[in-house]
């Protein structure tokens, strides 16, 4: 290796090892990353109990249930059974389900063992559900379909065993048109929005994907907002502004301004995307929220949390290369760990405690709120609330330093 | 018009004096020239004039009025050009001009009237409507003297505005600040290159450590030198054994091996008894000069050749 070469690599070090941005995003983003998703999709890929997909049975039938069908409904494998009381009513599961206790309830109804029994020659689709499936509209369909096969798996198996004992003398004589019969089963699936049941709308992946994508690039208004101060700070704009008897406050809120009608073309862009450009594309058509005003209180609040985490990334780092660096990793592990990129359901429960610790999170489950689960503007208060003090805090920060160095 | 009365200023903790008790008199009308190495205090000493920097102790007078009383004022009255290109390279150059003149408050009439001033002044018309971004280095700086003309100041504050430019834009540059200076604005002025300064500057200040060492009239301070310079440069590493020969007879200055100067109002006598010295006078020495300092030469003599690039303020 000649001495030349030798310099050249031994300078690539040296510049590397003095770029500590740099070195942020080489290992310390990864290893968070690493951190936080292996956390977040323990249950995911773990093979034991604990599941984090939660599941309740509401028992509505007059009879006791057979203790083997009972015990299979509670230990499908890969989704965790939740203890409902016995004496529990319709309205109380749905409201464990938009609490997020749970993700589904399966609902047994009254006659059971006559509903179950029933078969036709006809269409089998005319015939009474089985069971009733209730599920929070955060469930995703692949899941959805996995908890119904296994569910369908159980209850028919119930079906064969009470069809066979119906008559214990007889040896059981299985016809086609029996085994027929045995198979016919409705699971009537239906979604809970705000504690309602309700069938009209089937939350698809675009209204899934659309309130985390959303969020996330809100908050990604840290990299333009950021960059243009430091310039304006280094370039001497600033001190030029300051000679024209301009305060702190003014330019600030001057800055806050344009980035919140930034934020709300992001949101009316994602949403005529979702509505026009993904069905042409062979996607499901985003639906409109039912609460306009939900959904302007809460992005207006998302957008605050956004800028006001912007400000102060701008006042705290020095250079330009910071703020793009800093700026879009802590963006990054936010998303990380505020549910965008991993289901909240499906961490485990101290994970999605810590979800809390993103602001992404709260504006996450605020934009479901009122995309997913069609909730009225109430029910997205406590979220733009949070946002709202964490956007303040941040502002309140950034306007102290900034002051202080005008 | 600027008065400073034992201004001070000091940073950090333990306390690093910047400034030291300045007394400084800039008077109106005036083109001042305001010197001194990196890290002499030049720049705290100009933010602490227009308002931007709280002074530790001391007084600065307006017009006789402290500066705290009539901060809002003054900055109305007061244009500055900061040496780095205080623009928005994204931005056409008249949307910059716009911005800036809105910023200001600058309204109707006297908007479009000093939007006119600063473009016809700078020459920048048949660029407005270009990003700045594409724009040279020297149009970059007329845009950034055209910004800081907007409110038609009556004091002006230029740091470094020719840095990085061609001799076209300079002399340019140079010809504008003359001609605002005629129509009746204080300039005060910051630069390196002091033949810059000894062309436009009528009243110069050297400034270093955070103490001025020399205020006047740059006339009088370059003539009115008690003797002027017998500079020569020899042929061989002659110049020290010569200096130990003069230095009883007249002040002399070794400025390297091959360099001598010499204090004296009788340059003709001192070469007689330089080439005594030598034994080849024809070929020893290479160059001879006679006269005063250059303002250069008068501030290298006073703030000293060594480097100050470590230094802050």
């Amino acid at each position: 290796m000649s001495v030349r070469f030798a310099a050249l690599v031994k300078k690539e070090f040296q510049v590397l090892i003095k770029d500590w941005h740099g070195l942020v995003v080489l290992f310390l983003m990864p290893a968070a990353f690493i951190l936080i998703m292996s956390m977040a999709m323990k249950d995911a890929f773990g093979d034991h109990n604990s599941a984090a997909i939660a599941y309740a049975i509401l028992n509505q039938s007059e009879e006791n249930l057979p203790p083997e069908l009972l015990h299979n409904l509670q230990a499908i494998p890969g989704f965790h059974a939740v203890h409902l009381p016995g004496n529990s009513r319709l309205n109380v599961a749905n409201a464990g389900i938009t609490r997020g206790d749970y993700q589904a309830v399966v609902v047994i109804p009254a006659h059971f063992r006559q509903r179950l029994l029933k078969t036709t020659k006809g269409d089998p689709a005319t015939l009474p559900t089985g069971v009733d499936l209730l599920l929070a509209p955060t469930v995703k369909p692949y899941i959805r379909e996995l908890f119904s096969a296994a569910l369908r798996s159980i209850l028919i198996r119930q079906k064969i065993a009470w069809l066979l004992n119906n008559n214990p003398n007889a040896p059981p004589v299985v016809t086609a048109a029996a085994l027929d019969q045995f198979s016919q089963l409705n699971i009537g699936t239906r979604y809970v929005y705000s504690g309602d049941v309700t069938g009209a709308i089937t939350p698809n992946a675009v209204q899934q994907n659309v309130p985390a994508w959303l969020v996330f690039a809100m908050f990604f208004v840290v990299i333009p907002l950021s960059t243009v101060f430091l310039i304006e700070r280094q370039q001497g704009t600033l001190l030029r502004l300051r000679m024209m008897n301009l305060n702190p406050v003014q330019i600030l809120l001057g800055k806050v301004v344009p980035y919140y009608v930034v934020n709300q073309i992001q949101m009316l862009a994602m949403i005529a995307i979702g509505m026009a450009i993904v069905p042409l594309l062979g996607g499901q058509k985003l639906n409109i929220p039912h609460s306009i005003p939900g959904l302007i209180i809460i992005s207006s609040a998302c957008s605050l949390a956004a800028i006001g985490f912007a400000l102060l990334v701008a006042t705290i780092v020095k250079t330009t290369m910071q703020a793009t660096t800093i700026g879009g990793v802590v963006n990054i592990i936010f998303g990380a760990l505020g549910g965008i990129m991993v289901p909240k359901f499906i961490m485990p429960d101290t994970m999605q405690t810590l979800t809390y610790l993103s602001p992404m999170s709260w504006g996450l489950e605020g934009f479901l709120d009122v995309f997913l689960r069609q909730t009225d503007w109430r029910a997205v208060l406590p979220e733009a609330l949070y946002l709202s003090i964490f956007g303040t805090l941040c502002l309140g920060v950034a306007a102290y330093r900034f002051n202080k160095e005008f | 018009m600027y008065q400073t009365i034992n201004l001070s200023k000091e940073y950090g903790n333990p306390p690093q004096t910047v400034l030291n008790k300045v007394n400084l008199h800039i008077p109106k009308g005036s083109l001042f020239g305001l010197l001194g190495p990196n890290g002499a205090g030049k720049t705290t000493l100009l933010s602490i004039l227009v308002g931007l920097t709280p002074k530790t102790s001391g007084q600065v007078l307006i017009n006789g009025v402290a500066l705290e009383r009539c901060i809002t004022e003054v900055r109305d009255s007061t244009g500055i050009v900061p040496q780095d290109l205080a623009l928005y390279p994204m931005l056409t150059a008249q949307d910059n001009l716009n911005f800036f003149a809105d910023a200001q408050g600058l309204r109707g009439k006297q908007r479009k009237q000093n939007m006119e001033f600063a473009v016809s002044t700078t020459l920048i018309n048949d660029y407005l409507n270009q990003k700045v971004q594409n724009f040279s280095g020297g149009l970059k700086r007329r845009l950034n003297l055209a910004i800081g003309l907007l409110n038609q100041p009556s004091v002006l504050f230029l740091d470094e505005p020719t840095v990085g430019i061609d001799p076209q834009t300079r002399s340019f540059i140079l010809q504008s600040i003359k001609t605002l200076n005629r129509l009746g604005v204080t300039v005060i002025y910051t630069s390196h290159y002091m033949d810059e300064v000894q062309q436009i500057c009528d009243q110069i200040a050297i400034i270093d450590r955070g103490s001025i060492l020399v205020q006047d009239e740059i006339k009088h301070l370059l003539s009115h030198q008690d003797k002027a310079e017998l500079c020569i440069v020899f042929s061989a590493a002659d110049a020290e054994r010569i200096k130990n020969r003069l230095s009883a007879r007249c002040p002399t200055y070794l400025d390297d091996a091959h360099s001598l100067r010499i204090q004296t109002a009788e340059p003709l006598n001192i070469l007689r008894a330089i080439a005594e010295q030598l034994p080849e006078p024809a070929t020893a020495i290479a160059r001879i000069s006679y006269g005063h300092q250059s303002l250069e030469e008068l501030f290298l003599s006073l703030t000293g050749k060594e480097t100050r690039d470590g230094d802050v303020g």
